[in-house]
């Protein structure tokens, strides 16, 4: 009996650390933030009071609140959207590649590199190149296809493509490594089999490998909706919400309202309902996608 | 036949080399203008190679002491992160891996869905959370922030990677008399050295280039790390472009140099946990 | 790839052969040892820096320590602020500054970040346009008090407008003061062969004639980008007082939207559509207007005397010059300025009073005078050899002290009130409004916000 006990007792002890750990850095942190949104701040009287859902209502009834997130769903869709197209394209052209290794380490090599800098950088990079006074602009206006320079940091209307851009820039590795790694593990056999039956590039890439990398694709949509939902960086850096506010995703919208306007309980109401959209986003997702037994 | 083949192989070459030097192009142009004085930024035209080189924009930032604080805040808050998820992370790894724990699918979900969080959901709490406990704008809370999203990272690629690790060694070396500690620390650790370094890695990097904690959480070059001093510059009143880039690019070296020597462990890292 | 293969088998949870002691121990200790090390973090490193970050050397008695926060270290150079620094913990040997510096955007949030985390600051930097903010979590003392104890004469050395009202109160005093007027480089308008325009009129043909797309060089540029309402409310309220407006009456409601308004705003709308300033306005923050005078690409520019400061660092042969008095209708200017306030929750209340005293003397705006090309908050100003014989400063005092010069008011909610600025301004320069309906709209937010 005991020694059973103790049998089970070992791994939760293992764990123990990580997870004590994660509790309070990560658990402790939500459990706040759900009572921060509940409660209310009067700096006035320097107090808390329990305010109910009177701060999700101000929050929904906002305008400014579904501005944003219109515009984080426009921002996560389209950077979702060139992820895809960058990470097949690289992934389709290394993968048939007959070079010889250490060119096609070369490469993949050269194709990580932006992930490697920090968001911070890939921001002063593109903002160097975005500037009107800028070779980009240059080229454009040069060959002729812009009439003048371009601030497009600055026009409500390339702001967000031009965020975008840059998001896609320094992200695109991830999911092309991830994708490239999909389909190299492709299993031989199946590769052979179709080979036998006298599949062309184009037949085998459909039948096989597609569907076999499938499930891996569907999990990365995933985990790229959500940590692309939740950008920060860019918009406070490049553009402070942007052109009448056509930058302000939600989360930088969070912020603002925290630490700019410091309405920390209305903040914390965007925040929890963020969360929840999330969630019920995932959950749906992979209930939708298992059902198929896809994923 | 074969001459068809050997076309389109020379086709992809090419076509990867132009994409080469479209995706690469931000960050050569960035050495270039570091290297440029200033007047010769925004030439008409504009040049890849300086037309005049110049090491004004480094000397500028070098000059300022502030950019050392900032570079030795990152260095030493991704380190220690590092050094407490892969620490804290194996020893979950293992258990996960190798014990019977019940409640092992939903925790592992749920370290899953943490991975993903996103992490402005948590900078006002953690605000809050610094205000209370008095770690507003210190090291301790970076860390624990970065923790955050870096240890659900760190446990899932390292129990992946110990799966494929077989038992018997182990188990053959416990047979042998180890306890268990022993047979972990002399046979198993040594045997995820590969894993360490591309997880390690992959914590180190997002350590170092984490940015929405450290603005909320830090006030000054006392604490804040590059990342931060990064982001300032467009908010300045005049910016040296020059300067500018030579920071980004001396912020960038050591990410290089991780990169040149650690990119196939990097590779690694990120494709044997994910690929199920 | 191979390497994987040959692993590849499932890894089964092994049995447990014996739980030897050895096992607990360490984990007891791993355990342990984790929470001592988040522990060392949290209480080694932990603990409000400010303290702890001071350059001065260990001395024999305890120093207090003031905390100031403010942005200046990038315009004026860290060799400036250290002079500074010293020069007051000379005359104070038992206080010691520590500067926490920002851009200028970062300043502000640091400020509320602190202020809401209960961090000590005692001396913080501002902007007219941060007061409102900072009120609400009543953050800023009241100095009238401090003033009045010094005696009248004190209170007199300071010209009028840096002496900050907001909602009756003395909460800030601007460290300097200065007019928004039209700068020009002279070098280029020689060039061209023109004298410098005396009139918005005379400006507007004179920027048509330096303007020439294929070269690069435009007349001007209008910083119209959501992050700059501030310059861009600045832009138009002096072109508001050339024409002889106000920006509110004496209750506070709005008064820009008067005729006088409704020309200042067309006469910017005619500066785009006319296509004399750097292309795309409504994306040019004050940071890019700034470079693009100082890289010689547009001969003016609308802005303070800071102009100077930012072409010194990138340009250093280029010397700014305000125009001679310019006179449309009536011929008033912007004003404005930045300054300090006193946390009114500061634990040293009357060092940070001897701080900003210090900041305030004679001997200090005679040598930031020169060093920042501002006009320092008082008086004495109109005196000063270093402004009389400076091409852009000549003119200051007088743009100050002249009766239809505007001064920027402190207004609440001044975040949404800017915003709702900004935006009517962009659509009117797309066209999306006209200019009285922007200006009337603009107003409307201004009396239901701004009071």
């Amino acid at each position: 009996m005991r020694r059973r006990f103790r049998k089970r007792a070992e791994g939760y002890l293992y764990i123990l650390p990580a997870y004590t750990l994660l509790a309070l850095v990560t658990g402790y942190p939500v459990i706040r933030i759900v009572g921060m949104s509940l409660s209310s701040f009067s700096f006035q009287t320097d107090h808390t009071r329990w305010a109910g859902l009177s701060e999700f209502s101000a929050v929904l009834a906002s305008r400014s609140f579904w501005s944003s997130a219109s515009i984080t769903i426009e921002f996560t869709v389209f950077s979702l959207i060139l992820h895809a197209v960058i990470a097949w394209v690289l992934a389709l052209l290394m993968y048939g590649s007959r070079e010889a290794r250490w060119v096609t380490n070369l490469f993949r090599g050269l194709w990580i590199l932006p992930w490697l800098f920090s968001t911070a950088a890939a921001a002063l990079m593109w903002g160097l190149l975005y500037n009107p006074f800028g070779v980009l602009n240059y080229t454009l206006v040069n060959t002729g296809m812009l009439q003048e320079p371009i601030d497009f940091l600055g026009r409500s209307g390339t702001a967000l493509g031009a965020l975008v851009n840059v998001n896609v820039w320094r992200t695109y590795p991830i999911y092309f490594v991830l994708l490239l790694g999909a389909m190299q593990s492709v299993p031989d056999s199946l590769l052979e089999a179709a080979r036998i039956e006298g599949a062309s590039y184009f037949k085998e890439l459909r039948y096989v490998v597609v569907p076999f990398v499938w499930p891996a694709v569907l999990t990365m949509t995933l985990l790229d909706f959500i940590t692309t939902f939740g950008h920060f960086d860019l918009v406070k850096m490049m553009t402070g919400g942007g052109p009448q506010g056509s930058t302000q995703t939600l989360a930088f919208y969070i912020y603002r309202e925290a630490f700019l306007s410091a309405n920390f309980s209305y903040s914390a109401a965007v925040s929890v309902l963020m969360f929840a959209f999330l969630s019920i986003f995932s959950v749906a997702y992979l209930k939708a996608y298992t059902r198929s037994n896809v994923i | 036949m074969i001459r068809q083949f050997r076309l389109a192989s020379i086709l992809r070459t090419f076509t990867m080399l132009i994409l080469t030097a479209v995706l690469l192009f931000p960050v050569l142009w960035m050495i270039s203008t570091s290297l440029k004085p200033i007047m010769g930024i925004f030439s008409v035209p504009p040049h890849l190679i300086p037309q005049h080189f110049s090491l004004s924009g480094y000397r500028t930032i070098l000059n300022d002491s502030r950019w050392l604080h900032y570079f030795y805040n990152s260095y030493f808050i991704a380190c220690s992160v590092t050094l407490l998820c892969l620490v804290v992370g194996t020893l979950a790894a293992y258990g996960f891996s190798r014990m019977k724990i019940g409640a092992r699918g939903p925790l592992l979900y749920a370290t899953l869905v943490m991975q993903m969080f996103p992490g402005v959901v948590l900078i006002v709490p953690y605000f809050e959370l610094a205000k209370t406990l008095h770690l507003f704008n210190t090291y301790g809370v970076l860390i624990m922030a970065d923790t955050s999203f870096v240890l659900p990272f760190t446990i899932w690629m390292l129990k992946s990677y110990l799966d494929n690790v077989p038992t018997e060694i182990e188990s053959a070396a416990m047979i042998d008399g180890c306890s268990r500690l022993q047979a972990v620390t002399r046979v198993v650790v040594p045997l995820m050295a590969p894993s360490f370094v591309a997880v390690g890695t992959w914590a180190f990097l997002g350590a170092w280039n984490e940015y929405m904690f450290a603005v909320t959480l830090t006030t000054g070059w006392q604490r804040a790390p590059a990342t931060v001093g990064l982001g300032e510059f467009f908010g300045e009143f005049g910016i040296n472009w020059n300067s500018v880039m030579a920071t980004g690019t001396l912020s960038s070296i050591p990410l290089m140099i991780i990169f040149i020597f650690l990119q196939r462990y990097l590779v690694r890292g990120m494709t044997v946990g994910a690929v199920k | 790839m191979s390497m994987h293969r040959s692993y590849f088998t499932a890894g089964t949870p092994a049995d447990s052969v014996h739980w030897g002691k050895g096992m607990k121990r360490i984990l007891a200790f791993a355990f342990v040892g984790v929470f001592c090390l988040i522990g060392t973090f949290a209480v080694f490193a932990g603990g409000q820096t400010e303290a702890s970050a001071s350059s001065s050397g260990i001395s024999a008695h305890k120093k207090t320590h003031l905390v100031w926060v403010e942005w200046w270290r990038n315009e004026w150079g860290g060799g400036v602020m250290s002079k500074l620094v010293k020069g007051f913990e000379a005359q104070h040997p038992d206080i010691a500054v520590d500067v926490i510096d920002h851009n200028w955007w970062d300043t502000h949030n640091t400020e509320i970040a602190m202020a809401e985390a209960g961090s000590e600051q005692d001396v913080l930097g501002m902007e007219g346009i941060w007061m409102s903010t900072l009120d609400k979590m009543g953050i800023l003392q009241d100095l009238g008090p401090w003033l009045d104890r010094e005696g009248s004469a004190y209170k007199d050395r300071f010209v009028r407008p840096a002496l900050v009202k907001y909602r009756g109160q003395i909460k800030a005093i601007y460290i300097y003061v200065f007019p928004f007027a039209v700068a020009y480089n002279p070098p280029m308008l020689k060039a061209a062969g023109l004298t410098p325009a005396t009139s918005l009129p005379e400006l507007m043909s004179q920027l048509h004639a330096l303007t020439d797309p294929k070269k690069n060089v435009f007349g001007a540029s209008l910083a119209l980008s959501s992050d700059s309402a501030y310059q861009a409310m600045m832009t138009f309220g002096l072109f508001l007082a050339q024409y002889g407006g106000k920006f509110e009456n004496s209750d506070g409601t709005a008064a820009f939207n008067s005729p006088a308004g409704v020309s200042a705003l067309k006469y910017m709308k005619d500066l785009v559509d006319q296509k004399v300033i750097v292309p795309d306005p409504l994306g040019q923050s004050a940071t890019q207007t700034r470079e693009y005078f100082a890289a010689n690409e547009t001969p003016y520019t609308f802005d303070g005397p800071f102009i100077t400061t930012i072409t010194k660092q990138a340009n250093p042969d280029l010397v700014p010059a305000f125009t001679p008095p310019m006179r449309t209708t009536v011929g008033g200017y912007m004003v404005s300025g930045s300054g300090l306030s006193m946390s009114a929750k500061s634990q040293h209340k009357q060092e940070a009073w001897d701080f900003i005293k210090y900041m305030m003397s004679d001997q200090v705006a005679s040598m930031m005078v020169k060093v920042t090309g501002l006009p320092w908050g008082l008086k004495s100003m109109s005196t000063d050899p270093f402004i009389e014989s400076s091409p852009v400063l000549r003119q200051a005092p007088a743009m100050i002290a002249n009766p239809h010069s505007i001064l920027f008011p402190v207004i609440s909610n001044a975040d949404k009130v800017q915003t709702a600025f900004i935006n009517n301004i962009q659509a009117a320069m797309q066209g999306q409004k006209s200019v009285s309906q922007a200006l009337d709209d603009a107003a409307a937010a201004w009396n239901s916000l701004a009071k």
